[in-house]
């Protein structure tokens, strides 16, 4: 009879093994993921070696840190770090984008030795690393130009100005969803004549760099009187429309500009790019003034300023952990060598001019803190 | 029978009292659930070793009154008993008793079979395990379906699921998972009303065997099933309660059950054995 | 004695527009199921298009690689292994939420306190998981980051741990509350105290529902991205000399991450990447599953239902 009859705790063993089983099939897994990736790190080390110049006579660095920031910046970064720890494994690095502002509050806050920006840290921004006794050294890291795009079937519009832009997108073209509608604008001061076409408006949220800049150089500067428009005689805004479609995503923005014909948006240079070539987007020619020459956006224009909508990148780094942290010293000797800096063109950025890149080589290499760029 | 449960010592004052085979004194009996005042007033005496029946149209309180003897009313939160029920002179609603240990002397058959999804043989040791039992479960597996009368029908699958079973077997194999735990009452609570009458007979013949080892209350609809198994029978009715309108159980009248059939003491009790009213 | 009915063959006949609503409702749903059927459909048909030439070139190497600058070599091991980390400490705590609904189901008086409380954790389960992100940033993160090291693979387990448990507290308190009253009751007639018809009857009668439960929970659990974000899953980490332990208080990324920064890449052909960590997520999701069902259906067999 006992043989017939199975014993109820035998089950209850059973199903907690059961349970056990599982967590360790779970561990096992995480642990066979985790040794792949020494493997790979280990496989590439070798080739990597010999790509690093960082000083490693001391010996093999050892040490931990996270960098943060813009997410525009973000692939050079990755592309720096990737080939960094290849040279060296005993460094724990990591990096995320969150954007500019969220970087600038870690930063600021001791929270990252690293953080990346699209644009200058905000004076609020400064005074809460001075409130927290954060020194922090301003490195000038590469240029990205914004770029005003439009549907490839767009065949209506080339070439757009400054004010232009400021009759369509500011906050004065609220409710326009005709291109004709930002005539309303464009003649009081005389400006051109829009075709009478549907306007759909695409661009990057407000938590972006991209953003900021846009607002900052072409909505600003036309309301500042920078593009000769008489800013006594009348009251220019000095925001953006909020009736356009916005997203964090910028290939989000692309598929809105390719899905409408006369759409009009911006985003940043790189992805600008990728989208012309992919023949998702036409990249439209900018001139700073009405009547003035028109710029189409390329590498050559954008790095010697012809092109007149670009920003330059940065990356802000600890001065006490540039100081102590042989890890970060290392990691940032390595961004600003000459093998480093070729990330910002793979990335798809364009390089600094050669004086920019020898002033940030020297400020990083001298250590000096506090506002170093206008 | 061997008493391994911490046991409920006999008050020697009561044990004086005439009727020492008195199992259960039930005196000034009143059960309620919230405001509902759902059993009156009953005082009855069950004898050891005997049958007793308890009958009644429905809702006149015959299962709550049942379910009193083993605290299972305890199990539902609005319940509340007042009045005394004796266990061999121990007062069951005393503070000092623990419900468990009375529900492992006073064992309970329920209305619809209601087998544990385990195999027959975990079903019946169930009991003993609850209650710490070392020894071989085996014996008192065999011996509780060999008192119920499953033995033979099961002995070859004790290790199948219970759910496979037929009504009748289930609910056979319930009597044997309750006398498994060597209770001295069976509380039955309208146990056959689920079955067909083969089955019905079963069970009837079953209940006559083992009382003279148990004492057997049971709740039943069915008159001529009290009438056939039973030593003593007791009535129970509802009245409307004039000023709530809600139903209250009381005890009409409590005899041998000759007498309650052939002979009643009250018109209403005549009234509905005789089948004309309930 | 009443007439004798006569009985034709039309008398029987279906007579047209009897059901005419039933009619029109059945369309609609049926066109319901189907359009959910089409938009699952749809999407991962594209998902899968999308993904077709990683997966079938190099689908190994993208499993088995750590998120890179370089597209050829750019894989999610590391999201896998933070999801699948993230997944075990949410079952590590599902005792606790199996706990609780026992305790509010078996143990809790019914009073004005525990019907609150029931209430409230009915209503965190429909809070929007960003809120749990910044619980788990102030809880988990900054409060707790003796144990868990900060912004680690723990503090975004136990965040959306948290996130699951009001899921697993319903559901489980679901499952006990359909346990039948008699199986209760034949437990307590046989002397069984309180815990041990809990332990021995309504646990194992409840375990399939439950189960059911933690599918759902895990489930969510490795689909969510927003609490990450909030308590910082990377984009890019590498380990250095630390060890199991010292890892899983280090930086971490988990799938729905690497998803939404391969999708935010400029090139076109990241648009791959996403894609094939999604389908890698979604077989992850249906593998958990699919062995929790399993071990549903072994249960439930050993129940005899």
């Amino acid at each position: 009879m006992q043989e017939l009859l199975p014993p109820s705790r035998s089950d209850r063993l059973r199903s907690v093994g059961l349970v056990i089983a599982l967590l360790g099939l779970f561990a096992l897994i995480s642990g066979l993921v985790d040794r792949d990736d020494k493997v790979t790190v280990a496989a590439q080390q070798q080739s990597a070696a010999s790509m690093n110049d960082v000083d490693r006579s001391t010996g093999p660095i050892e040490g931990e840190f996270l960098v943060s920031g813009s997410s525009t910046v973000y692939p050079i970064v990755l592309e720096q770090a990737e080939v960094f720890s290849q040279a060296n494994p005993g460094v724990a690095i990591s990096v995320e984008g969150p954007g500019s502002g969220d970087g600038a509050q870690k930063f600021c806050d001791g929270e990252v030795p690293i953080a990346n920006a699209s644009r200058l840290y905000k004076a609020e921004e400064i005074e809460i690393c001075d409130a927290n006794g954060i020194e922090y050294i301003e490195l000038r890291r590469g240029i990205d130009g914004i770029t005003v795009i439009t549907s490839p079937a767009n065949d209506l519009v080339d070439c757009v100005s400054f004010n232009d832009l400021y009759a369509l997108i500011s906050e004065e073209a609220s409710g326009f969803d005709r291109w004709a509608n930002a005539n309303a604008l464009t003649s009081v001061w005389g400006g051109r004549e829009f075709p009478d076409v549907a306007l759909d408006v695409y661009g990057p949220g407000e938590e972006s760099g991209t953003f900021d800049s846009f607002a900052e150089i072409v909505i600003e500067g036309v309301a500042k009187g920078k593009t000769g428009l008489d800013t006594d005689a009348r009251d220019f805004v000095t925001s953006i429309r909020p009736d356009y479609t916005s997203s964090p995503d910028d290939n989000v923005i692309l598929q809105g500009i390719g899905a409408s014909d006369y759409s009009i948006g911006w985003v940043g240079f790189a992805f600008a790019k990728e989208a012309e070539a992919a023949g998702a987007a036409k990249l439209l020619q900018v001139a700073k003034q009405d009547g003035g020459a028109c710029v189409s956006p390329t590498e050559e224009t954008i790095a010697s300023a012809a092109f007149p909508i670009a920003r330059y990148l940065y990356t802000y780094i600890n001065a006490d952990a540039a100081a102590n942290d042989s890890a970060v010293i290392a990691f940032v000797d390595y961004m600003m060598s000459e093998e480093g800096l070729q990330a910002v063109s793979s990335a798809g950025y364009i390089d600094l001019a050669e004086p920019d890149q020898r002033r940030a080589q020297s400020i990083w290499a001298n250590r000096v803190t506090g506002p170093a760029w206008e | 029978m061997t008493m391994t449960q911490p046991a409920m010592t006999t008050d020697p004052a009561t044990d004086a009292v005439p009727g020492a085979n008195d199992v259960f004194t039930v005196d000034g009996l009143n059960v309620f659930y919230g405001d509902h005042h759902a059993v009156s007033e009953v005082d009855l005496t069950i004898k050891e070793r005997e049958i007793t029946a308890f009958i009644g149209p429905s809702g006149c309180g015959k299962s709550t009154v049942l379910r009193c003897f083993n605290r299972m009313n305890d199990l539902i939160d609005i319940a509340r008993v007042e009045g005394t029920v004796r266990y061999h002179g121990v007062d069951l609603y005393d503070e000092a008793v623990d419900p468990v240990a009375v529900r492992r002397r006073i064992g309970m058959v329920f209305q619809k079979p209601n087998p544990f999804p385990k195999s027959i043989y975990d079903n019946v040791a169930y009991g003993p395990r609850v209650g710490g039992h070392k020894g071989n479960l085996d014996e008192i597996v065999e011996r509780s379906l060999r008192d119920a009368g499953l033995w033979d029908e099961v002995k070859d699958r004790l290790g199948e699921s219970a759910l496979g079973m037929s009504g009748g077997q289930q609910q056979r194999l319930c009597i044997a998972r309750a006398i498994a735990v060597n209770p001295d009452v069976l509380l039955m609570d309208e146990p056959c009303s689920a079955l067909d009458p083969i089955a019905t007979g079963v069970i009837e013949e079953l209940m006559k065997e083992i009382k003279s080892e148990y004492t057997i209350i049971i709740v039943t609809h069915n008159m001529q099933q009290a009438a056939r198994v039973s030593d003593r029978t007791a009535f129970f009715t509802a009245e409307i309660d004039e000023h709530s309108g809600q139903r209250r159980g009381k005890l009409v009248e409590f005899d041998d059950t000759g007498s309650i059939f052939s002979n009643p003491g009250d018109e209403r009790t005549e009234a509905y054995v005789t089948g004309r009213f309930g | 004695m009443h007439e004798r009915q006569t009985v034709s063959l039309d008398t029987l006949r279906a007579r047209r527009g009897d059901d005419a609503a039933g009619h029109v409702f059945f369309v609609l749903i049926t066109s319901a199921v189907g359009l959910a059927f089409f938009m699952v459909g749809a999407v991962g048909v594209d998902v899968v298009v999308e993904a077709w030439d990683i997966l079938t070139e190099r689908l190994w190497d993208f499993l088995g690689s750590p998120s890179s600058a370089d597209e050829a070599k750019s894989g999610v091991s590391q999201g896998i292994r933070g999801s699948i980390l993230i997944a075990a400490i949410v079952i590590l705590t599902f005792p606790v939420g199996i706990g609780a609904a026992v305790y509010l189901e078996e143990y809790a008086d019914d009073t004005w306190l525990s019907r609150l409380i029931q209430v409230t954790v009915r209503n965190l389960a429909g809070v929007p998981s960003i809120v749990y992100g910044l619980l788990g940033l102030a809880v988990f993160v900054k409060g707790l980051d003796g144990l868990t090291g900060g912004r680690s693979v723990i503090a975004a387990g136990l965040a959306v741990a948290v996130l699951v448990l009001p899921v697993i507290i319903i559901t489980a308190g679901e499952a006990l509350r359909a346990v039948p009253t008699p199986l209760r009751e034949g437990a307590y007639g046989l002397g069984a105290t309180q815990w041990e018809v809990i332990r021995t009857q309504v646990l194992p009668a409840a375990l399939p529902g439950i189960l059911t439960g933690t599918v759902l929970g895990i489930a969510r659990a490795l689909g969510e991205a927003a609490p990450l974000l909030v308590i910082g899953a990377v984009g890019f980490y590498t380990t250095g000399n630390q060890d199991f332990f010292e890892q899983l208080r280090g930086a971490f990324t988990a799938l729905p991450m690497n998803i939404a920064n391969y999708a935010r890449l400029p090139a076109e052909t990241w648009r791959g990447h996403a894609a094939a960590a999604s389908v890698v997520l979604l077989i992850l999701v249906f593998l958990i599953n699919l062995v929790a069902i399993v071990v549903r259906a072994r249960i439930s067999k050993r129940l005899g239902r």
